[in-house]
């Protein structure tokens, strides 16, 4: 490695840990009370700035490193005189830390970016210099830019002056706890191991031929290695949600006090870990799902107090896992969603037709319509509305569900069930036509018999399936997927789909369900329609995973397969 | 790339194999491995050239019919091989008649593509070499990509 690398990768590596600092510095923020001094919080705060000033320095980010250290001195104000930082006062401090943020961003493109800090700075010591003056009046400016000077020179003696918060380090440098890996070798690293599993179950056969006794110990302890490893590596993508949940406190405090509302954060569940894919995905809809229970959902004060409800309302983030899901759940105890508001908004919007029958639950669902979020919707109706088609999208993208429960003047729960890891999905593998597919379990509501006396041809609707009642529109798969067409439909079997249409289609034979792998596919082939990636069977033959929804998405504007169709029948 | 551009001579391999009559070569440095046929997984909407994915090592890899590719008639060889290569952002298999040798030619023998007859969109041909009576094409396999499967591919998205 030549210095200009080295360099580069020094710097890169700051910026990484610049981000961590800043965020932790976020949080000790967020966590001072409003009425009583912390020490142990206040010294956290101190060395994290500290900390950063160091770092700054020694890469050559000066610009930066001098910001911080006026932070820092704006800092040491509050912290020698243990003064509590009023709500304003941290603002300043959100804003610098917002600013190191930021300028950590220009700097990962650009090493030699110059930054002009005066503005944030001339809000940090206009702070402190407020303060001062509110103070006992004894020895107010003297003292405070004589404490400057001492920590502006000499760095060593803020360290030495503070034995505390040396002997503090070890509780709360839990980060150096862990490595950074790069993505693509862990994900290196799961491939081999999924190879591993299928020469195991090879290896299982072959054992069961000529295995003696010896070999079969052996094989038994392997299997159990095997799977640990699998298990543990499988484990290395997985992420705690907390980042995402703290990000939530700053988000719910800025909005709050935007729209003079008094909001209470509660987070429940911050220690569950989810894949790093999946939570990448998840952070935008949770800022929305929030944004929209404080603007929407939460009464002005005075209102809450008409009401009966305590002034300070309360939002709670729940992570938890049910079966097999990761769920995640905003509850307010605002003013609920009224399900005829939105229903008549619907239909003033054109989103439904006026004589649409719909139960209580369809009508919630109404507002994650695309065109239901309109500002003149949200005006005239009590619920939400503004970019939940965002969650929506994102919760499909992720083959989950969201679903609403709320309770006119006692609040709204709105739930999201993930996939807990987008490597591994439940699949259901089906055959057509002799090839293997797999569709993600989370599509498939049921599967039945194809009774044929219960089929209908139509010209203009295609094929119907009356399932208990029901008429439901069938499509083969044969059909959807360009092959030649299964010939009759008497053994074969429709899955169910129930998703914002209700659907069936026709497979030859359903293999099984099983826990499977998601490969993404060669960018030579990504973008087949309806094909959403791959994955390695137990025969370890390649099987491609489908959407169905997808693949219907794709009949609906094409004529092709009525065509098709009819030739056939 | 229209001719040889390496300035290493250890860059200079090329592994030679034949399609039908004809003999083909690519870099060695592009190629991870060569293996049989293997079993492989028809994909839908692909076109006639793509035979499937097959799974390397835990890894899913498309393999394409370079001869269906060129449009060349069927061959009878049972001794098929598949290249595997690896370029900076795609690993793809090759399906091939027979892979015959590694060549190490000098820099000087390598020629510019001539303009001939060939029964090949000769923009994939990026030079050529005489090897004793005959004569070896240089493949340029992403171009050849770049060129048609994937245009053909997009083009069944949209009428999709």
């Amino acid at each position: 490695m030549n210095d200009e690398e080295f360099e580069k990768t020094l710097r890169l590596g700051f910026l990484d840990e610049a981000d961590q600092i800043a965020s932790n510095m976020e949080q000790h923020f967020l966590d001072l009370s409003e009425h009583e001094f912390s020490d142990d919080l206040m010294n956290a705060i101190f060395r994290c700035a500290h900390n950063l000033k160091g770092s700054a320095r020694a890469v050559g980010f000066s610009d930066l490193a001098q910001f911080v250290h006026e932070i820092e001195s704006a800092f040491l104000f509050f912290n020698e005189k243990k003064i509590v930082l009023s709500e304003n006062d941290k603002d300043a401090f959100f804003e610098s830390i917002d600013k190191i943020k930021k300028s950590c961003e220009i700097y990962r493109s650009d090493f030699s970016a110059a930054f002009d800090f005066t503005t944030a700075s001339k809000r940090l010591s206009s702070i402190d210099r407020k303060k001062s003056s509110d103070q006992s009046n004894l020895i107010k400016n003297k003292e405070t830019t004589n404490g400057f000077a001492i920590f502006e020179d000499d760095d060593q003696s803020v360290l030495s002056s503070k034995p505390v918060a040396q002997n503090k380090s070890s509780q709360d440098n839990k980060p150096d706890m862990y490595i950074r890996v790069d993505l693509s070798r862990v994900e290196k690293l799961i491939n081999y191991v999924g190879e591993l599993v299928i020469l195991h179950d090879v290896l299982r056969e072959q054992e069961s031929v000529t295995g003696n006794q010896l070999s079969k110990k052996t094989f038994s302890q392997l299997k159990k290695v095997t799977k640990e490893v699998q298990d543990l590596s499988m484990g290395l993508r997985m992420v705690p949600i907390r980042p995402v949940f703290q990000k939530m406190q700053r988000i719910v405090r800025d909005i709050a006090k935007e729209l003079e509302k008094d909001v209470q954060l509660n987070l429940e569940g911050s220690q569950m870990e989810l894949d790093r894919a999946v939570l990448e995905k998840i952070s935008d809809p949770l800022v929305h799902l929030v944004r929209n229970a404080i603007d929407h959902g939460i009464e002005k004060k005075e209102e809450r107090e008409k009401k009966n409800k305590s002034s300070q309302a309360s939002i709670t983030l729940k992570a938890s896992q049910q079966g097999g899901k990761f769920v995640i759940e905003v509850v307010d105890d605002g003013k609920g969603i009224d399900h005829e508001v939105v229903y008549k908004a619907a239909i003033k919007k054109g989103i439904i037709n006026q004589d649409a029958h719909l139960s209580i639950e369809e009508k919630l669902n109404l507002i994650f319509k695309a065109s239901f979020s309109t500002k003149d919707t949200v005006t005239d109706i009590s619920g939400r509305g503004v970019g939940m088609d965002v969650v929506a999208n994102c919760v499909n993208e992720l083959s989950g569900s969201v679903k609403i429960q709320t309770k006119i003047d006692q609040g709204t729960t709105i739930r999201l069930s993930l996939p807990q890891s987008l490597a591994i999905i439940a699949g259901m593998i089906v055959t057509v036509n002799g090839s293997k597919f797999v569709f993600p379990i989370t599509q498939v509501y049921e599967s039945v018999k194809i009774d044929e006396k219960k089929t209908k041809i139509t010209s203009t609707l295609g094929e119907i399936l009356l399932l208990r009642g029901e008429n439901l529109p069938l499509y083969r798969l044969s059909l959807l997927l360009n092959q030649k067409p299964q010939a009759e439909l008497k053994k074969q079997i429709a899955i169910v789909v129930r998703s914002t249409k209700a659907y069936c289609i026709c497979v030859d034979e359903i293999v099984g369900q099983a826990e499977i792998v998601v490969k993404q596919l060669g960018r030579e082939i990504q973008n087949l329609p309806g094909v959403v990636g791959s994955t390695i069977l137990g025969d370890g033959n390649p099987a491609l995973i489908l959407d169905a929804d997808l693949l219907i998405d794709r009949v609906m504007n094409h004529a092709n397969y009525y065509e098709m169709l009819r030739k056939v029948v | 790339m229209s001719e040889i551009t390496h300035n290493d001579e250890a860059d200079l391999r090329f592994i030679c194999f034949s399609l039908g009559e004809e003999e083909y070569a690519i870099p060695l440095l592009d190629v991870r491995e060569v293996i049989a046929v293997p079993e492989m997984i028809h994909v839908p909407f692909t076109p006639k050239h793509f035979c499937g994915v097959t799974n390397i090592r835990g890894q899913v890899i498309s393999v394409l019919d370079i001869r269906k590719k060129f449009h060349m008639p069927d061959s009878q060889s049972s001794e098929k091989s598949v290249i595997i290569c690896e370029f900076k952002d795609l690993v793809i298999g090759v399906l091939v008649d027979s892979v015959n040798a590694v060549i190490n030619p000098k820099r000087s023998e390598i020629a510019a593509r001539p303009v001939i007859e060939s029964k090949i969109d000769p923009v994939f041909i990026t030079n050529l070499y005489r090897k004793g009576d005959g004569v070896v094409l240089f493949l340029d396999i992403m171009k050849a990509l770049d060129l048609d499967d994937r245009k053909a591919i997009d083009n069944m998205k949209k009428s999709a």
